[in-house]
């Protein structure tokens, strides 16, 4: 029996029926009761108490804040006010489950135990982490510690507001509102005195869960009702939350991006239209309740909160124009005097987002929150985007304003064109319990596959566009915004491809063969891009690795779902969306990536045919032109192919491979017409012989290590030349200090070692592991004799069967409900945070900032400069950045040689001065200039990049 | 000579393929060559007079090291016979059995022998002993008559007997525990063979054809199969439990066999009644009373016999608390039985297969080595090795450390699970207190392994463990609030690899409800012995691939 109907019955909201099967086995759609009375009448008068609660709330913290920075000395009030920062930023996280909450209360029970765990667990990391972290966020580690205690209360206080929402019990909201001040003053007086910042910490701590105390009874007694089922926790929690990020992104970014005078300027902007954001922070939440009362209440109570947002946004934008800069200097200090136009436009911004919350809120109330997550994760996205080439608190305003502008817009869009009636819970006669369908015992132990706890997960061989689509838009959509945000300059082998890109084709493929090292498609692919566009901007160069790099996520994905299943593929989608070194290389104008995609389709197409016993014409077609693409490429691609078909004939010799005959013939057919179509490069090669060997013969052109933790400059690669590759290969590339931090975290390869006791070890797998690991350990090896071979930039195209099986892992490995979910979150995280720092810490060894350098001489000189630069390889960046000025190599520059010319300046650029003939070089310059009568006026340095300036004594 | 044809294998054999892992002979004789050659890499570098740091620690970790060696050396002898071609044995024993039909009428002039059955039982329940009687009266292979040996003096014990036409034995004074109820059983039967099953363990019918050819040897005195735990597959705790199970009925019971030193596991196992006869029977001073009795047989001059076949299935430990209660048995019993084993007058090779059986409950004091040098290294900056860097150190260790795994992957046929390891690790201080227990010479008490699990939340059941993990996360906390250089993380990655390990171990016991409830949504229902529904064997059932439970 699948499928049961039980007779209608006086059952309460709420209630179960009795029913003859396990309860854990029993997907039941439970009975609808009628909407409360407090939530079917006009929702004025609880907007009205709720925000009066909010601005009594926020006018005694405002009161707490300015008492104690009396009562702190500087330095503790400046603690505090980073631990109120972070503790904010938690409470608004947590506040995002109070949408579904206030959709339908009853999922407040449903959701309890498990936000509780989770926000334990948050806590627990957070206050573990305290001696790590605290210096890093300048807070007392003990402070750090208490927040990790508040995290609890935040989840809980979550819940117990959005029941109120829910229940219509605006009151209970309201005081839970007030009572935090209170709370902070009272338990304040007592312990600040004793222990000072931190006392004040806890009193914040205690406050969070006096006001949950203080929420409990009102939330017992307000009316029970059962709200939307409709839309999904996850998505209406995930839209408020990313919302949420926007108003917080800025401040985080702009502290770190922004220099400290201009992060100061910005922090005091963010304060106030931090207040107009939180204004209306209720407003949304006592419309969302109103879903379940129909599109009668759920319009006009629509209506009504927009004309709330607006009005507050408006009145809040009109009082910060009209209020006059002493008054900034009075609240905020002198240093603030000039901040008006800033502060307008950073209140309009929140007001807009104000505003947006009230629309997301309506496309939940819609059903359509996935909609607003996409709508809202892009508006982050590119607001992330913007703040990562700030230079200036204007800059940073702005990037929010045209994110919560983006945001507003997406989601009147997706409000026009969603239908027009709030999604009701389906009122049914009987409740209808589906059993999914009994696997037997002996099915279970029979199944040769991994098992799939998840059955809605298993794989089918059509894309369900439906079920998926949003799923894969997601990622590509991460993906892309992810590889739009450059955060460095163009590097040296990227300009010699643009300088070889301008020539006309016959000169650019005689310099390639003449110099260069590489086989011709990229320079061709970009040599087209180029003369079609008559651009060399960065973007425009960069453009076909970027798209290349979201094409590979989606491939990835595609192939974990060929694979394995959905699960993995979800997965693997979102891994190779983050994977560091995968953005790293989409935003370089290089042939990286086109080898990426190439090895990734020809692994693709080798399993398949392995799978399959003998393969299709597609699949060996698509290997031969894959491979043969590869070799295109990147002559360092014949490693792994070698690899490949060393698996076709061990593939052979087993006894386990089906149709061993025609997979033999086939096999021998495509090594043929590889041959054939590799033949044509032949002559090509025969000139760049000679290029090549010398170069791999030799170190030429740094290969972006400078790094003492890769051990690089060893003559022999060790065991932590692996490390340090590996971890580039995973987590990306890094500073040197973090380097030797993560190279000292080997005992974590260790544990996978263990945890890998006992998988299950498919061909698929073993396939994948042999591509990707076997060409490295050769180039580990032929590193004995030429040390700089062993080097990330050489196995690059095998990074992608490293992050398919680490994907594999992630789905797989986890058996338990807990570890299935922590198990990729903790993956996919570390992965994150591996990009954020490889992306904006400027103490990357591989990041040059020639840009900025440029842009520096540029600003300060004129067409009479001169620029000297050294060393001499930096020609074609140089001419790519062209400063105005004109331009010299050190090793040609001699002083005394220089026209008189009054106010003449001289600009010394100088790059990878770790090289001692190259700082010598350097050296030299600065001092025949100074020798020369030229003087010093300052001296600006880039990531890896040093300019000093001269001007001829007077 | 004619053809020998044996038995078909079909279901079991297949089946135990499956759960036991299929031996690869010469894959993992190159593994146990490059593990040795990894073995003296390692141990060359480590013993060189320039490596002593602290010379206490030292010490400490060179003991544990040394005791590891000892255990890999004898794993690798064991592996080695593991997959052994027939020997001359095996070939008499086949040459006698000529065709199927003389599987069905094992003996001596092709008459039908007895069999007397055993079915020990102290205090478990109607529904659990049922099926295994009913299972036992369908053996065929010879004239089987089944006794329910009942110490629990149950009436309704009495009647299943009576309705299942098994005979009902008790005794006036219970001592002795187990063994004493077999003992007192030998006395009132009187076939020349009998079959131990507890009171759980379901048999196939196939068992006695499966094992009485190898009692055609007059020199064997019992044949031993595995014990299986036919709730792996719904049950986490059972899960691991029967990994570890499997790594031993699996590999090292083969290689055992081939070297001559399976010793009997209590249950699963056919006896010829003159061996007991001719040692006195079970001894009943002892908590596990079948490994010294298999010593005092092999004194004796009986031989032992092993058939790596899943013939009989049982239930494993379904919670923490019954888990660690059956270690500490265990534990307690092999220790004590250590000396014993030594005392014995055994050949050497024997002796020694003994002891290394006995010492594995040692391995405990091993991990708790482990454990405190992050830590004393974290508190006080002492270690115990010197002149060395971390990629030095990486260099010789690293392919010990993988090549160990690997031999165990690889001979256990990827049998042996993470889960397993870190089930093992999570209890090693059951080890340290069995040993107290066994130095002290505190009195063993037999206790039954309890076979319904009594919910998932027990954190009381692994408190050593807990404070463990305490410990570990204090110190580390201290270590950064220190310093957070290379060397200090380093230590705390050390502490954090144990605490995952620790905490992946005792993961059942400190589930909540809830979770456990959501991770047992998806698994099998039912009795799982024999995946029948009824826990009754049917014909045709083949196990290709265990999925054990998360």
């Amino acid at each position: 029996m699948t499928e049961l109907e039980t007779p209608p019955t006086d059952r309460q909201p709420g209630h179960r029926p009795a029913l003859t099967v396990p309860p854990a086995e029993v997907a039941l759609v439970p009975p609808v009761a009628a909407p409360s009375p407090a939530v079917t009448a006009g929702s004025g008068r609880p907007q009205l108490i709720a925000m009066f609660g909010q601005f009594l709330g926020g006018a005694g913290n405002l009161a707490v804040g300015v008492v104690l920075l009396g009562v702190l000395p500087a330095a503790g009030y400046a603690q505090f006010v980073a631990f109120t920062g972070l503790y904010v930023l938690i409470h608004m996280v947590a506040a995002s489950l109070s949408a579904p909450v206030a959709m339908d209360p009853a999922r407040a029970a449903a959701l309890r135990r498990r936000t509780l765990l989770t926000a334990c667990a948050v806590g627990a990391l957070v206050a573990v982490t305290a001696p790590v972290t605290g210096d890093w966020v300048g807070i007392d580690p003990w402070g750090l510690v208490l927040l990790g205690c508040a995290v609890p209360s935040a989840a809980l206080l979550a819940l117990a507001r959005g029941r109120l929402y829910g229940g219509g019990g605006s009151a209970g909201i309201a005081a839970t509102l007030v009572t935090e001040p209170l709370a902070r003053a009272l338990v304040g007086i007592a312990l600040v005195p004793v222990l000072g910042p931190v006392g004040a910490m806890a009193a914040v701590v205690a406050a969070g869960y006096l006001a949950w105390a203080v929420a409990l009874p009102f939330a017992a007694s307000a009316p029970a009702r059962a709200g939307s089922v409709a839309t999904g926790t996850a998505a209406v929690t995930l839209s408020f939350l990313v919302v949420a990020l926007i108003a917080a992104l800025d401040v985080i970014i702009a502290n770190r991006v922004l220099p400290g005078e201009a992060a100061g300027i910005f922090a005091a902007v963010a304060t106030l239209g931090g207040a107009a954001y939180f204004a209306t922070a209720t407003v949304p939440m006592v419309l969302l309740p109103r879903s379940s009362a129909g599109e009668q209440v759920a319009r006009p109570a629509f209506r009504l909160a927009v004309a709330v947002a607006v009005g507050v946004g408006s009145l809040a934008v009109l009082v910060t124009a009209l209020l006059p800069p002493t008054v900034f200097a009075a609240v905020l200090g002198p240093r603030f005097t000039a901040i008006g136009p800033l502060a307008i436009g950073y209140v309009l911004a929140m007001a807009l987002l104000g505003s947006a919350r009230v629309l997301v809120a309506r496309l939940a109330m819609l059903g359509r929150s996935p909609v607003a997550v996409v709508i809202a994760v892009a508006a982050a996205g590119l607001q992330l985007a913007l703040l990562l080439d700030v230079d200036t608190p204007g800059d940073a305003v702005r990037a929010t304003l045209i994110a919560c502008a983006v945001l507003v817009t997406g989601c009147i869009v997706a409000l026009l064109g969603a239908p027009g009636t709030v999604q009701e819970a389906p009122v049914v006669p009987g409740a209808t319990v589906v059993l999914p369908r009994p696997r037997s015992s002996t099915e279970m132990l029979s199944s040769t596959a991994e098992p799939v706890r998840d059955l809605r997960l298993a794989v089918s061989d059509r894309f369900d566009w439906r079920r998926e689509g949003p799923v894969v838009g997601l990622i590509v959509v991460l993906a892309a915004t992810l590889r739009l945000i450059v955060t460095r300059s163009i590097w040296l082998d990227e300009a010699i491809s643009i300088q070889q890109a301008q020539q006309t084709f016959p000169d650019m493929i005689e310099q390639l063969q003449q110099n260069d090292v590489h086989p011709p498609l990229f320079a061709v692919i970009l040599w087209a891009v180029v003369h079609l566009t008559g651009d060399t901007g960065e973007f425009v160069v960069r453009l076909p690795s970027m798209i290349v790099g979201i094409l590979v996520v989606a491939i990835g994905y595609a192939m974990a779902r060929d694979l394995w299943d959905v699960r993995t593929a979800r997965i693997a989608g979102l891994v190779f969306a983050v994977a560091p070194v995968m953005v790293w290389y989409s935003q370089e104008a290089r042939m990286y990536m086109f080898w990426v995609l190439f090895a990734l389709l020809a692994a693709w197409a080798q399993l398949r045919i392995l799978r399959r016993g003998r393969g299709s014409l597609a699949e060996w077609t698509t290997f031969v032109l894959s491979t043969v693409a590869l070799l295109y490429t990147q002559w360092f691609a014949l490693l792994p192919i070698l690899v490949q078909h060393l698996v076709f004939a061990a593939a052979l010799l087993s006894r386990s491979t089906p149709h061993r005959g025609a997979l033999a013939r086939r096999w021998g057919m495509s090594v043929l017409a590889s041959l054939a179509l590799f033949a044509p490069l032949l002559p090509y090669l025969w000139v760049q012989a000679g290029s090549v060997l010398s170069a791999t013969s030799a170190a030429g052109t740094p290969g972006q290590t400078g790094s003492a933790a890769s051990s690089a400059t060893g003559t022999v690669p060790d065991v932590y030349a692996v490390l340090a590759n590996a971890i580039w290969s995973v987590w990306g590339y890094h500073s040197d200090a973090a380097m030797i931090s993560l190279g000292a975290l080997w005992p974590a390869a260790m544990l996978l070692v263990l945890a890998s006791l006992g998988r299950g070890r498919t061909r698929t797998v073993t396939v994948l592991l042999m591509i990707g690991v076997v060409p490295a350990l050769l180039l580990f090896v032929v590193g004995f004799q030429r040390r700089q071979l062993f080097e990330l930039r050489y196995f690059t195209s095998l990074v992608p069967m490293v992050l398919l099986v680490l994907a594999r892992m992630a789905a797989s490995w986890g058996r338990g409900p807990i570890a299935r979910v922590l198990l990729p979150l903790t993956i996919v995280a570390s992965l994150v945070l591996g990009l954020v720092d490889q992306q904006i810490n400027k103490s990357n060894p591989r990041v040059y900032d020639f840009r900025a350098a440029a842009q520096y001489v540029n600003t300060e000189g004129t067409a009479q400069d001169i620029t000297v630069y050294a060393p001499s390889f930096l020609k074609d960046e140089i001419a790519y950045y062209a400063p105005r000025t004109s331009i010299t190599v050190a090793s040609t520059f001699v002083p005394g040689r220089i026209p008189d010319l009054a106010g003449r300046r001289i600009f010394v650029l100088g790059s990878f001065l770790d090289q001692q003939g190259v700082s010598a070089q350097v050296g030299k310059v600065l001092a025949d200039l100074q020798n020369s009568g030229w003087e010093q006026r300052s001296v600006q340095s880039f990531a890896n990049v040093t300019v000093w300036e001269f001007q001829e004594n007077t | 000579m004619s053809t020998v044809t044996l038995p078909d294998l079909r279901p079991t054999g297949i089946s135990s393929d499956a759960v036991l892992g299929r031996p690869h002979r010469r894959r993992a004789q190159a593994v146990i060559i490059a593990n040795v050659l990894a073995t003296l890499w390692y141990f060359g570098w480590l013993l060189k007079p320039e490596r002593v740091g602290n010379p206490s620690l030292y010490g400490l970790l060179l003991a544990a090291e040394m005791f590891n060696l000892l255990q890999a050396a004898g794993f690798w002898w064991t592996l080695w016979h593991d997959g052994r071609p027939a020997g001359r044995r095996q070939r008499r024993i086949a040459a006698k059995v000529v065709d199927p039909a003389a599987a069905q009428q094992i003996g001596t002039g092709g008459r039908e022998v007895d069999v007397d059955v055993f079915v020990p039982r102290y205090n478990e329940a109607v529904e659990v002993v049922e099926p295994v009687l009913r299972a036992a009266r369908l053996l065929h292979g010879a004239r089987v008559r089944v006794h329910l040996l009942d110490d629990g003096d149950s009436d309704e014990m009495r009647l299943l007997a009576s309705r299942l036409d098994v005979n009902y034995i008790t005794r006036p004074q219970h001592t002795g525990a187990k063994a004493g109820n077999i003992n007192h059983a030998l006395g009132v039967t009187d076939a020349d063979y009998l079959v131990i099953l507890d009171c759980d363990h379901v048999p196939h019918p196939d068992l006695l054809v499966r094992t009485l050819p190898d009692l055609l040897d007059e020199g064997v005195a019992f044949v031993q199969t595995p014990q299986y735990y036919a709730n792996a597959d719904r049950n986490a705790t059972a899960a691991a439990s029967w990994s570890q199970q499997a790594l031993f009925f699996g590999c090292i019971g083969r290689g055992k066999s081939g070297i001559g030193s399976m010793f009997c596991c209590g249950t699963n196992v056919v006896f010829r009644r003159s061996a007991l006869q001719d040692v006195g029977g079970f001894p009943e001073n002892s908590v596990t009373e079948d490994f010294e009795l298999s010593v005092i047989l092999q004194e004796r001059g009986w031989r032992t016999a092993y058939v790596p076949e899943v013939l009989v299935q049982g239930l494993g430990p379904e919670d923490m608390a019954s888990y660690v209660s059956q270690q500490m048995r265990w534990a307690s019993g092999c220790l004590s039985g250590m000396s014993r084993s030594m005392r014995s007058e055994l050949p050497i090779g024997l002796k020694v297969q003994y002891l290394l059986s006995g010492m594995y409950f040692l391995t405990g004091w091993t991990v708790l080595i482990y454990l405190s040098l992050p830590v004393t290294r974290i508190l006080t900056g002492e270690q115990p090795i010197a002149s060395s860097t971390a990629s030095d150190f990486l260099m010789h260790f690293a392919p010990y450390f993988i090549l160990s795994l690997m031999t165990v992957s690889v001979a256990g046929g990827g049998i042996f699970s993470f889960r397993a390891l870190s089930l093992a690790t999570a209890s090693y201080w059951v080890h340290i207190a069995a040993t107290i227990k066994a130095l002290s010479r505190r009195p063993g008490r037999f206790v039954v392994t309890p076979k319904n699990g009594s919910g998932s939340w027990q954190p009381a059941a692994v408190w050593p463990g807990l404070l463990t993990c305490g410990v570990l996360v204090a110190v580390s906390v201290y270590g950064l609030i220190r310093s957070r250089d290379a060397s200090m993380l380093n230590n705390v990655a050390f502490a954090m690899l144990h605490l995952t390990v620790l905490v992946t171990g005792m993961t059942t016991a400190l589930r909540p409800t809830r979770i456990a409830a959501l991770a047992m949504r998806d698994l099998p229902a039912g009795d799982a012995r024999w995946q029948s529904g009824t826990g009754m064997p049917a014909d045709g059932v083949v196990i290709t691939r265990l999925v054990t439970a998360p």
